[in-house]
């Protein structure tokens, strides 16, 4: 008997495609990485305070892979915190944590040899009445990965935190000028006449400014902070989407499928949205994904100018700015780890934009 | 190319020109004077209310949106109407009972911070962004169509692949990054081999004497971390067209000719890639502009975008406004010129248009 044959989805057939790209899938890992490690934020953070801002001036500019002997001090007012929202913000810490050399318990006090200075390798010996200070009689270490930063921050979790701003504000950008770009791109395509003048006319007028001066304009004016980061790059991002959209519904509007459509009395939604964008999905994924990038080098960008979310908040551009001037000491390090990681994240969705595009050439 | 087709692209050009001009005007007032937090940042804090009330009305702030956007748009117009006694220089052309009618030079306001012009600022600094986006621009045309062109003579080999690869992470290096990385590196580091300054200006100021010197040795490095970009993408582009074009039916003919290959590169290859390249030229040119924000700044490099950088620290904002107004002018000029080019390279627009 014959068997019938399995029917294979165009969606199938260029992840099939894609599967084979090694740079392509290098791209998606790397970025699913990025995606995890954003999602689980403060729980996976070795310092999990909101922003990962424990400050401990006495151990700032450690090198990577430092081991350090703490003990904790009990703070006498406590917070608690739910676990979701532990996981969403951060906990502030109970404790404060100490430095230390060496500890050694004496009768009723702990005599502890206190760093002052770690770099300087400065110590100051005290003594504590550990039952009435409220603190731990044993240490514990804790190892620094990437070291700590100007401020004795655990530059790891820092960076991880700094991870979530940025893939959220390139889903947040991407979502505002999918949305935007899809739909004034079809309207223009589908319906012509002044429609298409009117919107032809509002992108070349954005597409005249150059991104990163309209977003300027549009962060100064409307202050500092994460949200009109996200406005200014979505607001900015459109066009590219919508072009792409417009030229393609041009040639699938006259396709026989629309006319059938068209014959079958279908409203114009119906078959704009049902009909039409199923077939441009394909280009819009593709530059989606270019888009993605260059939201997040305009999110670096704007940081770095100290416009994007405001300290104590970790991103990654404004790791950068606060640490550029270390470049000529021994912690090149510290402006290094930001800038690669936005490079590699960049090249990551530039990868997968290229991979998707050769994966889905109907040639 | 006959005239109507220049007048045409022209009167599109104004109108763009225009619409820009509006438009960032309108983001600007419907957001920065709704706490009066400009004046604040004129006069200090303690400023008593009357003070606030009298910058504001000097500076139109009180104003609704609309207004002070068409306050602006009259400032910036070569023809302007202002209320009868105005001292701003310029012709007068002819005064009625309340207005005056003149033609003058743009006006951008002046500085919040300097009280300086701020055409003159911008006018100030212009030289030096030019110089260094024509010099990027220029280096990574050159080394870009070179490596593009190397890369498709030996198609799939390690020399190609490397240069796709360095084209790319090229494209992903934000230039802010690049900018440190490359003064560190070419400036610090290696700075006993290349003797060249992390720092400085197209001008070196005596500081004795006063005298201006041209320092050339200053340039390199912007125009270098500023062309790495445009060199990435034109690399690429170069690779791509190349091979597109090779593949056509011309080329086989010119080459059973017996053509010399470099007459062949020339004559038939380069010239049909112009079109594209000259798209992509322009187009980062004009990025490089905006670009050149992130490079002067951190480079000391005195131009359009270490004022925009200053403006910004410094919420200056007529400053803010009069840069990013003028380089996104500038960038609708250049495509302007660039739709010409067009016509004067492919002969298809020519006879079209």
């Amino acid at each position: 008997m014959l068997k019938p044959r399995e029917a294979i989805s165009p969606g199938k057939i260029a992840w099939k495609r894609f599967r084979r790209d090694k740079w392509g899938m290098g791209g998606l890992i790397f970025i699913m990485l990025c995606l995890v490690i954003s999602l689980l934020g403060y729980s996976i953070t070795p310092d999990p305070t909101p922003n990962a801002d424990r400050q401990c001036l006495e151990i700032s500019l450690a090198k990577p892979f430092t081991r350090l002997e703490f003990i904790k001090q009990e703070k006498t007012s406590k917070t608690s915190t739910g676990f979701l929202k532990k996981i969403i913000s951060g906990a502030p810490s109970d404790f404060i944590y100490i430095p230390v050399k060496s500890i050694q318990l004496k009768g009723d006090s702990l005599i502890a040899e206190q760093y002052i200075n770690y770099r300087k390798g400065i110590v100051d010996e005290q003594s504590y009445l550990y039952q009435q200070e409220k603190i731990s009689t044993s240490s514990m270490s804790r190892t620094f990965i990437l070291g700590t930063d100007r401020f004795g921050r655990d530059v790891l979790s820092r960076m991880m935190i700094g991870t979530r701003i940025t893939m959220m504000v390139g889903f947040i950008a991407m979502g505002i000028s999918l949305l935007l770009g899809l739909l004034l791109g079809a309207l223009a395509g589908y319906f012509r006449g002044w429609v298409d003048t009117t919107i032809s006319w509002l992108m070349n007028v954005i597409w005249s400014i150059p991104t990163l001066l309209l977003v300027l304009t549009i962060t100064i004016s409307m202050g500092k902070g994460l949200l009109p980061v996200f406005v200014a790059v979505g607001l900015t991002m459109w066009v590219d989407v919508a072009r792409i959209v417009r030229g393609e519904i041009f040639s699938i509007r006259e396709k026989d499928f629309v006319t059938a459509g068209k014959a079958l009395g279908f409203r114009s939604p119906r078959i704009i949205f049902k009909h039409i964008v199923p077939n441009v999905m394909a280009s819009v994924l593709v530059i989606a994904s270019s888009n993605f990038a260059a939201a997040i080098l305009i999110e670096s960008g704007l940081s770095f100018l100290g416009l994007g979310a405001q300290p104590p908040t970790p991103t990654w551009g404004n790791m950068i700015e606060t640490h550029r001037n270390f470049i000529i000491t021994e912690h090149a390090h510290l402006a290094l780890i930001p800038g690669f990681a936005i490079m590699f994240l960049v090249l990551a969705f530039t990868m997968v934009s290229n991979g998707l595009k050769n994966a889905m050439d109907k040639r | 190319m006959n005239l109507s087709y220049i007048l045409k692209k022209s009167l599109y050009g104004l109108i763009i020109i225009l619409s820009v001009v509006f438009t960032l005007s309108f983001i600007f007032f419907s957001f920065i004077n709704t706490d009066g937090k400009a004046v604040y940042e004129m006069t200090g804090q303690n400023t008593d209310q009357k003070t606030v009330d009298e910058i504001k009305k000097a500076y139109h702030l009180d104003q609704p949106v609309w207004k002070q956007v068409l306050y602006y748009a009259n400032d910036l117009s070569v023809i302007s109407v202002y209320p009868q006694e105005i001292n701003r220089r310029g012709i007068k052309v002819f005064t009625t009972s309340q207005k005056t009618w003149m033609i003058k030079w743009p006006y951008l306001g002046k500085s919040f911070q300097t009280d300086r012009s701020v055409g003159q600022i911008i006018s100030n600094a212009m030289p030096g962004t030019i110089v260094l986006a024509v010099t990027a621009i220029i280096f990574a045309t050159f080394i870009g169509v070179l490596l593009g062109m190397v890369a498709a003579r030996h198609q799939n080999s390690f020399i190609d692949r490397s240069i796709i690869f360095l084209a790319s992470g090229g494209m992903a290096l934000p230039s802010f990054f690049a900018a440190i990385l490359i003064s560190w590196l070419l400036g610090y580091v290696l700075h006993h081999i290349t003797g060249l300054p992390t720092w400085g200006s197209l001008y070196y100021v005596d500081e004795y004497t006063g005298e201006k010197y041209l320092s050339i040795r200053n340039l390199i490095l912007p125009a270098f971390t500023l062309g790495i970009r445009p060199l990435s993408v034109i690399a690429q582009l170069t690779r791509n067209n190349v091979l597109e074009i090779q593949q056509m039916d011309f080329i086989r003919t010119a080459k059973a000719k017996g053509l010399p290959p470099g007459k062949i590169l020339f004559r038939h290859t380069l010239i049909n890639i112009a079109n594209p390249l000259i798209t992509a030229i322009s187009g980062w040119l004009g990025g490089m502009l905006a670009g050149a924000v992130f490079v002067e700044y951190i480079f000391g490099w005195q131009g359009i975008g270490k004022i925009l950088v200053e403006g910004l620290q410094k919420l200056d904002y007529p400053v803010v406004m009069g840069s990013v107004i003028t380089i996104t002018c500038l960038f609708v000029l250049l495509n302007i010129i660039v739709d010409f080019l067009y016509a004067v390279v492919d002969p298809r627009v020519r006879l079209k248009g």
